[in-house]
This record gives C-alpha cells, structure tokens and sequence, in this order.
C-alpha cells in the first residue's frame, strides 16, 4: 500500500442551476493530497478553481449549487458527509483557506490582533493575555515589521500585502494541516507577490502543512508546487509532478497555454495563440470541451469523451490522441487517485 | 543604438504629474522624459500606484499636466491653444485596461467604431462604413458583429473594439494601458499578436503600460523601469533583461515567476523585501534606498540622475558603474 493522503477528493461534481439552466462548473474531479505535499490547481478563468476549493470546504450555498461525489476524504473523514457542524470543526481549524482580497476577507472595524484572537479562541485552548501575546508572535512569523506596535491597527493602515500576511496569520493561528489558498497573490505587485508565496512555502515547511494552491500563472505553479493539475471547463485535462509536467506537458491545452504566454529571454515575433475562447458550461460540447480550440482534434475527438488515463510517473491525462503526442514515451498503468 | 534621425512620434520631457488631495499634494509623475520614434514600442514597466496610468493620462491629455512638455510628431501641444489642441488629439489615442468599462455599453460595436470618423470630420456615410468595415477586419473581427453590444462579446473581443477604436483616425502613438492584464493567457495572446501585427501594416508607436515584466518584454523593442513616480531605468529590451544595471530591475527580474521547475523555486529566491513607500512621502534621496540591497550612506541622501551608461542604456543609481551624466540636449531618447 501507498501511504494514505491526507485529502482524497473522488469525483466531486458541482453543478449550478441558473436561469439559463444547469451548468456542471466541477465534472467528476479525483484527485489527492499527501501530508506535507503541494498540489497546485490551474487554469484560465472559469474553468472551476474557485468553485472546487468551495466545494471541498462545503462553502458553497445550495441551491443554487449541488454538490456530489463519491467522497471528500480528508483524515479518514468523509467531508461530505459531515454535519455542518462537525464541518464547522474543520473549517479554519483542520482545513484553512486564504483568498486573492484580503481586503474583503477582513472585517474592517477590528484590529488585526483582535481578528487573530478570535481564530485562536475558536480553535485553541489559549485564553487570556496569552492570546495577544500569540497574535503577536504570528504577526511576527508573517513577518509584519515592529508586528507589537501594528497588532493594534486596523486592516486599511496596511497595504496589500500586508494585508495578505495578516490573513496568512489568521489562518495558520490553529495549526491547519492543510491550507488552500487560492489565488493569493493574483492582486499583488511582482515583488510582494514573490514574498507572500515565498512565505506561505515556508511556513508550509516549518508546520509541516499540505498546501493546495490555486493559479492561473503557470510561472507560480512552476516555481511552488510538487504536483500539478490542469483543469479545463470543470475537467481535470492533466495531472503530473511538477518537473514532468513544465519537461513535457502532453494534453494539448497544456501545451498550447505554455506556447501561448510569453516567454521572457526566448522572443518570439508572435506568441503561440489558442484560437477562439473557452466554451461556455452550460452549452458544452459533447466530446473533448477542448476540440473546438485543439489542433490536434479529429471528428471523434468531437463525439467522444476522452477519460483520464495514465502516463509514466503517476501523471494522468485526458486526450483520446495520447499515443500520436506522447511518442515514443511507455505508459504505465495507474488507478486514479491512488498515488504512485 | 544611434539617436533617431526620424522626428519622434512622441517626445516627453520633464513631464510632473501632481493631484491635489485631502491629504495634501501628491506628485504621482515626477520629471519623466522619453522618446518614442515612429514603430517602435516603448514598455514601461511598475508597480502599482508608481504613476504608470497617470503618465498615460497626461499624454492622452485626460489629465493636465502640472508642468513639462509633449510633443506629438514634433508639434509641441504643451504650448498650443485649446484649438490647436483639438486638432492633434486624433494623433494620440488610449488602450485601456478594461475593456468592458471603456465602451458605453448601449452603443453597438459598428457605432463605438464610427463615433470617432463622425466627429472628425469623415463626413460621407459610405466612406465611414467602409472604414469601419476595414478596421473590423484587421482587428480579427467579423463583419456580422457589427450590430453587436459590448457585452455580447468576450473579454478577448471587447479588446479588439478598443483597438479598432484607437486605430480609427491614423494615431501616431497608442498609449496601452495594461491592455492585457484583465485576460487569460491564451486571450492575451491573441490582443498581444494582434497589437504587433497592427504595428507592422500602420507603423503606429506603442507606448506600452504594464506591471507584467514578461509581456513587456516580448512586446517592447525598449523597455522603461518606473519607481515611485520617476524612470530608474530605460534600455533596449534585450539589454535591461541580460544585463540590467538598476538594483530595483534587477529584483523586478529576480520576482518574476519563471518556468523552470528543475532550477528556479520559490523557497530558494531571493526577494527584495518591503513595500513601496508611501508616495505622499516619498524617501529623501534615492526613492528606492528603503528597499535596496545595496544602500551605501549616500543614497539616502542625494537622488541619482538618470544617466548614460553606454549604448542607450540610461540608469539611475549611484553605484551603477560606467553611468556618465547625460549630456544636455542632443539625444532625443535622453532627457535634458
Ligand atoms: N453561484 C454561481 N452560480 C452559477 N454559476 C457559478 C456560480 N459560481 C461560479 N459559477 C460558475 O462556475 C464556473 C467556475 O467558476 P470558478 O469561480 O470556479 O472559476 P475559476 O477557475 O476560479 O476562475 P477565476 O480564475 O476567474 O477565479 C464559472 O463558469 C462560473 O461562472
Ligand atoms: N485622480 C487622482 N487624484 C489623486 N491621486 C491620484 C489620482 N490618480 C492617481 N492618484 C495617485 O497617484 C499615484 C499614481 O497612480 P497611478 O494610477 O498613476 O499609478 P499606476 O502606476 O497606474 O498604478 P496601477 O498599477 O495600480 O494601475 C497613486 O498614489 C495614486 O493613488
Ligand atoms: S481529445 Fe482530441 S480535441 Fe481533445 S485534446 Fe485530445 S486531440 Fe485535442
Ligand atoms: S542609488 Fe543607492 S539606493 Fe538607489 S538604487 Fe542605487 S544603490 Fe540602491
Ligand atoms: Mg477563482
Ligand atoms: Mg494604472
């Protein structure tokens, strides 16, 4: 046996009734998480980043949204199965999540210090000056300057991405095993952005937490994660380790998403471009939701579904043109959602 | 690179950019001088609030600037009359970050594009259809959206209206601000081509806005670096990427996430620290010395010029070696 993950997600669907019907905006995603390990989701707008992390944290209201699945197993728990308030437990204690606006996130009436206090009450036996006092010590380990004078501000006397460190403190204030953190750096100037995520990395080490980060810039991805998951239209289209997946990406969305951005030191008269636009998701089409944009598409690739198969290294694509892209390159065999 | 002998398309010189504000005067653009000649495009790269939009306002005349001047194919419109003013507008045009906010959103697409012509004078109505219908065309757009509202299109296409728009009267520069930062990358791709191959049929210069080092430096033939309302940098694309002078490039270079899983991670960077100062009160001296890895005593002191460090490449920073004061005049790309 492998060693067991701590989140084990197997075909989770969420689905939206909307006025112009029901859309599937997550379809059967499987995937799993390791103590200690980085999985990053990523994919262009709307293809169900936001909605998976939701999901998986039963933040989502229903109706309009429905959520189903074989399970969302996280520390031998079925997540959803979970009373709400069983899943009030994991919330913010077991599980945390930070977002792209801090801003929104935080209440803008309350002091930084009395915002992480509240975490603490809820998820730690601290009472007491003891509470300040680790308020303190977190402000400090998000690295906030002079973190004794600034506990006592509020949220708008910092700038963004001190606002960012601060929700990392109020997240990692219960000793999460595991933080999700979506987008958090999208709203960010480069250098900040580079100091958050290099913070949250390290954090990531010193607590031993798993991480599941979300992006749509694959240079993040690149630079952060142990495994990676592409996701187009609701789908997972391919999943790799990190340097299998930037060495050779084989799903031709994957290909086309790295030719198309622009590659600094490597200059190109034109960049690669990915023709027409993603489809919508109430109106998808009935084979690959890809064919209508790949070049290598065929007319079966517009009737049938390709499902995920696997490829070397515990990867997974879905592509019913695997064998003409991968090559040369033996495939193994490999059961989704069981890592190798 | 030799001094263009060509008159510029733009010219900026000595540009100030201030606002008023309940907290007192703010200068968001503090002496910024540059040239951009016909065809070529010119990036301008910050972080946010360093005053990239302000400039561009200022040159698009949305904003008044507080002093310096702006010459448009050699006409200086700093010192012209309202008039005389109105007639070079045309010349300049702006490509906004948004493009859904930019486009009144009850106008059809055929309409937005005729606007301009109309009001410039194209009077037949023929004459007009046929150069919307042309303008469609180049920007990738198909004749039967011409009835079409913004919000009927992509995010993607809508960026194509506000280029069509731009291209309407002929401008000798587009100012591009952060064109395609509300897009996803395969979006951006698309508005990115489009920008180049518009270049290369109309020669239009390109003064190109963006906080993403990396769609600036494929899309720019040079590239200016801007801190706190000032340009401490500005080079040939490919100089200011393989041998940047600056300390605040260089950490914009170092941040940049790159694709390299084998080599470059996140854990094992090393990242300039702190946030940009406040621009009510911008550091004494060097504006970057609260953040530089390398602050001797003097830079918190005296503020480096920006000068000629060989071949274009114009730097500010005392310890930039080999960086000489730029000589008065001359040189259109030097400020004076
Ligand atoms: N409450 C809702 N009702 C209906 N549709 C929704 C709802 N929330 C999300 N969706 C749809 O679900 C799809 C996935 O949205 P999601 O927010 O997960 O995208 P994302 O990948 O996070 O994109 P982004 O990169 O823009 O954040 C989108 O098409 C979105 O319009
Ligand atoms: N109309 C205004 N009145 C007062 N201050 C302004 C105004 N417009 C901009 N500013 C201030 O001027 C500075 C420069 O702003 P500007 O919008 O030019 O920056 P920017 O580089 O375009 O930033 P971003 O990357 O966020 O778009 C900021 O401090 C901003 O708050
Ligand atoms: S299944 Fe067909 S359309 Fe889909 S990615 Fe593979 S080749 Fe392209
Ligand atoms: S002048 Fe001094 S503070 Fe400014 S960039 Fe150069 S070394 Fe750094
Ligand atoms: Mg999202
Ligand atoms: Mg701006």
């Amino acid at each position: 046996m492998t060693r067991p993950a701590l989140l084990d997600v197997k075909d989770l669907t969420v689905r939206f009734r909307t006025p112009a019907g029901r859309l599937t905006a997550v379809d059967r995603l499987s995937f799993d998480i390791a103590a200690g390990e980085t999985l990053a989701i990523v994919g262009e707008s709307g293809c169900g980043k936001s909605v998976t992390a939701m999901a998986l944290l039963r933040l989502l209201r229903s109706p309009p949204a429905e959520i189903s699945g074989s399970h969302v197993r996280f520390e031998g728990t079925d997540l959803l199965a979970l009373s709400e308030r069983a899943m009030r437990d994991v919330r913010g204690n077991r599980i945390a999540m930070i977002f792209q606006d801090p801003l929104s996130a935080l209440n803008p009436v309350r002091t930084v210090a009395d915002q992480i206090i509240e975490s603490l009450k809820r998820h730690t036996g601290l009472r007491g000056p003891a509470l300040h006092r680790r308020a303190v010590e977190l402000l400090d380990l998000v690295r906030i300057p002079e973190p004794q004078r600034r506990a006592d501000d509020y949220p708008h006397h910092f700038s963004g991405g001190m606002r960012q460190r601060v929700m990392i403190a109020i997240a990692i204030a219960a000793n999460p095993r595991l933080l999700i953190a979506d987008e958090p750096t999208t709203a960010l100037d480069v250098t900040v952005q580079a100091q958050i995520l290099k913070l949250i990395v390290s954090l990531q080490k010193e607590f031993g937490m798993s991480l599941l980060l979300i992006s749509h810039d694959l240079g993040v991805v690149a630079e952060t994660a142990d495994r990676v998951l592409v996701m187009y239209a609701g789908r997972k289209v391919e999943e790799r380790p990190v340097a299998d997946l930037f060495a050779r990406p084989l799903h031709p969305y994957t290909r086309a998403l790295m030719r198309a951005r622009p590659t600094p030191g490597l200059r190109r008269e034109l960049l690669d471009e990915i023709p027409g636009i993603v489809p919508s998701l109430a109106d998808l089409p009935p084979g690959c939701a890809f064919a209508p944009r790949c070049a290598h598409a065929d007319e079966t690739c517009a009737r049938l579904q390709p499902v995920l198969e696997g490829v070397g290294g515990g990867g997974s694509v879905a592509c019913l043109h695997l064998d003409r892209l991968a090559g040369e390159k033996p495939r193994a065999p490999v059961l989704e959602g069981v890592p190798a | 690179m030799s001094a263009p002998v060509e008159t510029p398309a733009l010219e900026v010189r000595d540009l100030v950019v201030s606002y008023n504000t309940g907290r007192g005067p703010l200068s968001a653009v503090d002496g910024v001088s540059f040239a951009i000649r016909p065809g070529e495009t010119l990036g301008l790269v910050g972080e946010s609030g360093c005053g990239k939009s302000s400039l561009a306002k200022a040159i698009v005349q949305l904003v008044e600037p507080s002093s310096g001047a702006l010459k448009v194919e050699g006409h200086d419109i700093t010192g012209l009359t309202a008039r005389e003013r109105r007639a070079l507008r045309p010349k300049v045009q702006m490509v906004f970050q948004d493009p859904m906010g930019a486009l009144d959103p009850r106008q059809r697409a055929g309409t937005i594009l005729e606007t301009p012509l109309k009001l410039n004078g194209v009077r037949g109505k023929a004459e007009r259809r046929a150069r919307v219908a042309s303008l469609m065309e180049a920007v990738g757009l198909r004749p039967e959206f011409i009835d079409r509202l913004p919000h009927e299109f992509s995010g993607g296409q809508r960026q194509r209206i506000g280029i069509a728009r731009a291209l309407a009267l002929d401008p000798a520069v587009i100012v591009c601000d952060e064109p395609v930062s509300a897009l996803d990358v395969s979006l951006q791709a698309q508005v990115l081509n489009l920008l180049r191959k518009v270049q290369r049929e109309t020669s239009v210069a390109y003064l190109f806005i963006s906080h993403d080092l990396s769609v600036v430096e494929h899309i720019a033939d040079r590239v200016a670096i801007m801190y706190l309302g000032r340009i401490v940098e500005l080079a040939p694309r490919e100089t200011l990427w393989r041998a940047p002078l600056h300390p605040y490039t260089r950490a914009l270079i170092e941040a940049l996430p790159r694709i390299d899983p084998g080599a470059s991670r996140i854990a094992d960077k090393t990242i300039v620290g702190g946030d940009l100062p406040s621009p009510f009160a911008p550091p004494k001296g060097c504006r970057f010395h609260t953040r530089c890895p390398i602050a001797v005593a003097r830079c918190a002191i005296d503020a480096p010029a920006l000068s000629d460090a060989g071949d274009g490449h114009l730097v500010a920073c005392h310890l930039a070696s080999g960086a000489v004061p730029a000589p008065n005049a001359s040189a259109a790309l030097q400020p004076a």
